[in-house]
């Protein structure tokens, strides 16, 4: 299975730490471990819920589960880098975006969010912008739909596809 | 950046889970919405490298290693915080 993952620098996992090898090599959970243990990566639908510093297209291989932000497999390996991931556009849609939610509602709380917005990194303002159609549609499901409709933007600016 | 979105958790619940984080007793869940937090929010990473930072510094101290004078310092700073208890 194609999939994606975002890591740190130098190919390191941001929350385990794990280094990954860039030339290829399989990167495997440990023999028995948890459900929860193993390879974590994204399809398309949930990249912005895990903006990182680089993104890397992966292929998963063994028992692969399927959650609603994340896919987990036993195993996976880097194929290679999205050179075109340009984290200040990204951070600039997120910019336009919360600017039209708050002139659908102008109101403090949204000036707010735009004032925020316009001075944060990728990762902040992917999650501000979601924060802001939360409180323009007033709705929980409004902000995971702003997350797909971010992952959208990434994976059309990006030309990535999972086949 | 502590979140208003009702069902993201806030710094200061990120904080009360990072114990539990660690030692791998979290939920899936629970584990997934602290590390989603985590992708946008410096301050609780930089308290999650500070808790990483004393597990290895504190984790290579044992009583053995220390020398008596050490091992009472210890004895009495502990003392007095139990006294102010």
């Amino acid at each position: 299975m194609i999939a994606f993952k975002w890591l740190g620098r130098g190919a390191i996992a941001p929350f385990t730490g794990v280094h990954w090898p860039a030339d290829g090599g399989w990167v495997s959970a440990p023999a028995g471990a948890p459900e929860g243990s193993g390879v974590h990566a994204c399809r398309l639908a949930q990249l912005a819920w895990w903006v990182g510093e680089d993104l890397w297209r992966v292929e998963l291989d063994g028992r692969i589960v399927e959650r609603e932000t994340e896919v987990e497999a036993e195993r996976g390996r880097l194929l290679e880098p999205i050179t075109a991931w340009n984290p200040a556009a990204f951070a600039q849609a997120c910019v336009a975006r919360t600017i039209a939610f708050a002139s659908e509602v102008p109101t403090p709380e949204m000036a707010d969010y735009v004032a925020m917005v316009k001075v944060v990194d990728a990762p902040k303002a992917s999650f501000v912008s979601a924060v802001a159609a939360a409180a323009v549609r007033g709705t929980q499901k409004a902000f995971a739909e702003e997350r797909a409709l971010q992952s959208q933007w990434l994976a059309r600016a990006l030309d990535l596809r999972e086949a | 950046m502590s979140s208003r979105v009702p069902d993201q958790p806030t710094c200061r619940e990120i904080v009360e889970l990072i114990t539990d984080y660690l030692e791998g007793r979290l939920p899936l869940e629970a584990r997934t919405r602290l590390e989603q937090h985590l992708v946008f929010c410096d301050w609780c990473r930089v308290y999650l490298e500070q808790i990483h930072q004393t597990i290895r510094v504190a984790g290579a101290v044992t009583e053995e290693s220390l020398s008596p004078e050490k091992r009472e310092e210890l004895v009495r700073l502990f003392r007095d915080w139990k006294g102010k208890k």
